[in-house]
């Protein structure tokens, strides 16, 4: 064990995947921990590549006698052990095949490949305290253009920045990073991350201060949007997000957002929480709401309620079951519910797969609608 | 003689008396303790019985000689009748000391002292040791009160022998050892407990529009919510939590024509019923977070009007089993739980977000 943690302090400060805030069930309330980037996402340091190869993912394809260490040590780049500590380049892959409306005349499957990056982490200076990460990938057409004749990019940046840290507890970033706001899951369709314009495509420039101690999490952000837009549509504003670390199992937080562009105000707040519930067993919570307001004609104003609930239990090593319930209430009173029950496997470290049902119902006075059903299958790999 | 010579006679005399006794004794007794030992040290212990029940007259008063006996008897698994030895010894040659001990230690709270080459904490280790190995044998369907009882008895030999004995480090193996079954046996105890709660609940069905001129069936599409509340008892261990329980329902419908030739609508419909069911959850790793399914018979009542005289409602009320899956999270009294199912018969699922108090 003692080897184990050794190792896994060598590897400290490459590396890909999204953010799993659930692995608060594993203690870690803190996105940092895992990421380069304090808040999530983006590429593993090599201390979250260790955690996930061995804490997280199963040992179903080893010998029951390999040891931890060893499994620790083959998680860097393609199942290497770094020998430098400055250049940590990584892949990416995440492929995604969903049927939609299940049952109905409007039954479709799609395979997406949502995502497919390419990573490169720099690392500079005495105890690694500058880096810079810059990654590059496909991105698939938005659903929404599927029958537009606008010509999307296929290849973008969503993470370019570089960061600094003169101390532990304090970290400064500049460039293209996801905004700072609520719990970062994984699911970008989520309406905690969707309603509130902190999906997959949204990151924005800016400048970003994480600040850290025993007992509290704060960041805070300015953005001026995404520089590859068009000047008129950049929202730009600041986001902050506070977390009280009520212990090393579970914190509690609130955030803000408030953000402009030529067309469209944009304001945000939430509370959170994230819970450890059991060994590698989590529970995350938020509410928030969200008012866009037309800058023209301020009485062209949505408001929206949100609510998000993620049990998130470990079945055994490298298996895992998740229930997602999520609640988005509109201004003129309708509102829906999503039930989101799931299983997902780490079979082998760098291996995901995910499988998800998604039942959604409208509530509405007007009229009564069909559920929908949804079925998503996901596969994720990282080298 | 002086005083001081007469007492030093009287020492070397005793002495002396002391070492005859002595080496006639292992004159006498050497042999088949040796025996003894050297069978044991084989692990032939039916053999070192055989030379004990042989020679029992000679040997019945040696305290060696029984505690070879002891570890033949324990090597052969005859774990009660070594007991019996060891018991026997202890109302016998012990009986004072045993009792000056007991005193002692529960009496005046003192530590208590035995004298110089007593064998009695070895006794009661011995003692503790077979009481512990009696109750390791047991298993999960025995009489749990038996149980309870060989434990008590392995901790009573284990606490006197603790208080004699400067080195408690094996003792104190055994006593974790002890624990650990006994926290293994509560895990598998199924304890019962009563439960209310309240929860939010959500269903689709149909209802059926029947024309009366020509008995032509119009689909309406049924979408209710509401609250539930309701009592259930569960019993559980540390893996799983069997469980029934039952709410009633207080919501409201909206209904909708899902035909093109039928534009009726209707919604604020008060809905009333009746869910629950038999269901079980498995913890997984963890105590606080379980995962689990119920097999609930749902039964709903709704005050629904036909549009006009020309139709009859028709499945105001209806029954219909289903099955839900479940997760639920615990802190200490409070429980949140969330199910997804569905009622067979139905058009879509139903499902339950439920607070939870327990007793």
């Amino acid at each position: 064990m003692k080897k184990l943690l050794t190792t896994l302090f060598i590897f400290l400060l490459s590396s890909s995947a999204w953010a799993y805030p659930q692995f608060v069930g594993f203690g870690y309330t803190s996105c940092a921990t895992c990421h380069y980037n304090p808040f999530g996402n983006g590429p593993l340091n090599d201390y979250g590549r260790a955690l996930s190869a061995t804490a997280v993912s199963a040992k179903w394809f080893y010998y029951d006698k390999e040891s931890e260490e060893k499994i620790a040590n083959n998680s860097g780049f393609f199942g290497t052990k770094p020998e430098q500590t400055w250049f940590r380049p990584s892949f990416d892959y995440r492929g995604l095949m969903v049927k939609r409306s299940l049952g109905q005349d409007s039954e479709d499957t799609e395979m997406i490949n949502m995502q497919a990056d390419a990573n490169v982490v720099l690392k500079f200076g005495e105890g690694n305290k500058f880096f810079i990460s810059g990654t590059i990938g496909y991105a698939p057409e938005p659903q929404s253009l599927a029958n537009s004749t606008e010509e999307v990019d296929k290849y973008r940046s969503r993470e370019h920045y570089m960061g600094y840290r003169p101390i532990p507890s304090l970290g400064i970033y500049a460039g293209l990073m996801d905004k700072i706001f609520g719990i970062r899951i994984a699911e970008h369709t989520a309406y905690s991350r969707s309603i509130n314009n902190l999906s997959q495509n949204d990151q924005s420039h800016g400048l970003q201060i994480h600040y850290t101690n025993p007992t509290l999490e704060i960041g805070a952000g300015y953005f001026v949007g995404n520089m590859v837009q068009e000047a008129d549509i950049r929202q730009k504003g600041f986001s902050t997000k506070i977390d009280y670390i009520v212990s090393h199992k579970s914190s509690l937080g609130v955030s803000y957002l408030n953000s402009q562009s030529e067309f469209l105000k944009n304001y945000a707040a939430a509370v959170h929480y994230m819970g450890t519930v059991g060994k590698g067993s989590s529970v995350l919570l938020e509410m928030g709401q969200n008012v866009k307001t037309a800058v023209l004609d301020a009485s062209d104003e949505t408001k929206t309620i949100y609510g998000l609930g993620q049990n998130y239990i470990r079945a055994s090593r490298g298996l895992y079951l998740l229930n997602s319930i999520e609640y988005l209430k509109e201004q003129t009173g309708e509102y829906r519910f999503r039930f989101g029950p799931g299983i997902q496997m780490f079979p082998l470290q760098r291996w995901e797969a995910r499988f998800e049902i998604y039942n959604t119902r409208n509530f509405s006075d007007e009229s009564s609608t069909k559920d929908t059903w949804d079925l998503l299958m996901q596969i994720h790999t990282w080298f | 003689m002086g005083l001081a010579d007469a007492d030093t006679y009287m020492v070397l005399k005793k002495s002396l008396l002391l070492f005859i006794i002595t080496i006639v004794s292992q004159t006498l007794w050497a042999g088949p303790i040796q025996d003894m030992e050297t069978f044991i040290l084989k692990e032939q212990f039916e053999a070192a019985a055989d030379v004990y029940d042989e020679n029992e007259d000679d040997l019945k008063r040696n305290e060696k000689a029984r505690f070879l006996q002891v570890q033949a008897l324990q090597g052969q698994g005859e774990i009660d009748e070594a007991i019996e030895v060891l018991e026997e010894l202890l109302k016998g040659k012990y009986a004072r000391q045993n009792r000056n001990v007991v005193q002692a230690l529960y009496q005046y709270g003192e530590k208590p002292i035995v004298p110089d080459g007593s064998q009695l904490s070895v006794v009661y280790y011995k003692l503790a040791q077979l009481y512990s190995k009696k109750y390791m044998d047991t298993h999960e369907a025995s009489d749990s009160k038996e149980r309870d009882k060989l434990r008590r008895k392995s901790f009573a030999y284990l606490k006197v022998a603790k208080a004699l004995s400067e080195d408690s480090e094996a003792l104190e193996t055994l006593r974790d050892k002890i624990t650990e079954r006994k926290d293994y046996y509560q895990s598998l105890q199924y304890e019962g407990s009563f439960y209310v709660f309240l929860s939010y609940i959500s269903w689709q069905d149909h209802v059926n529009l029947i024309q009366t001129s020509n008995n032509n069936k119009v689909t309406l599409l049924n979408t209710s919510s509401g609250s539930c509340s309701g009592v259930g008892r569960k019993w559980e261990n540390a893996s799983y939590e069997f469980f029934f329980d039952a709410c009633y329902i207080m919501g409201k419908s909206t209904v909708s024509s899902i035909v093109p030739s039928v534009t009726h609508k209707q919604n604020n419909v008060a809905v009333t019923g009746f869910y629950g069911g038999p269901g079980v959850y498995w913890k997984g790793l963890a105590d606080n977070v379980s995962a689990g399914i119920q097999i609930p018979i749902m039964k709903r009542n709704g005050d629904w009007d036909p549009p006009n005289t020309g139709y009859t409602v028709d499945e105001n009320s209806s029954i219909r089993a289903g099955i839900s899956i479940q997760t639920k999270w615990k802190m200490k009294y409070i429980s949140l739980a969330a199910k997804l199912g569905k009622v067979f018969g139905n058009k879509s699922s139903v499902f339950n977000l439920a607070s939870i108090y327990e007793f």
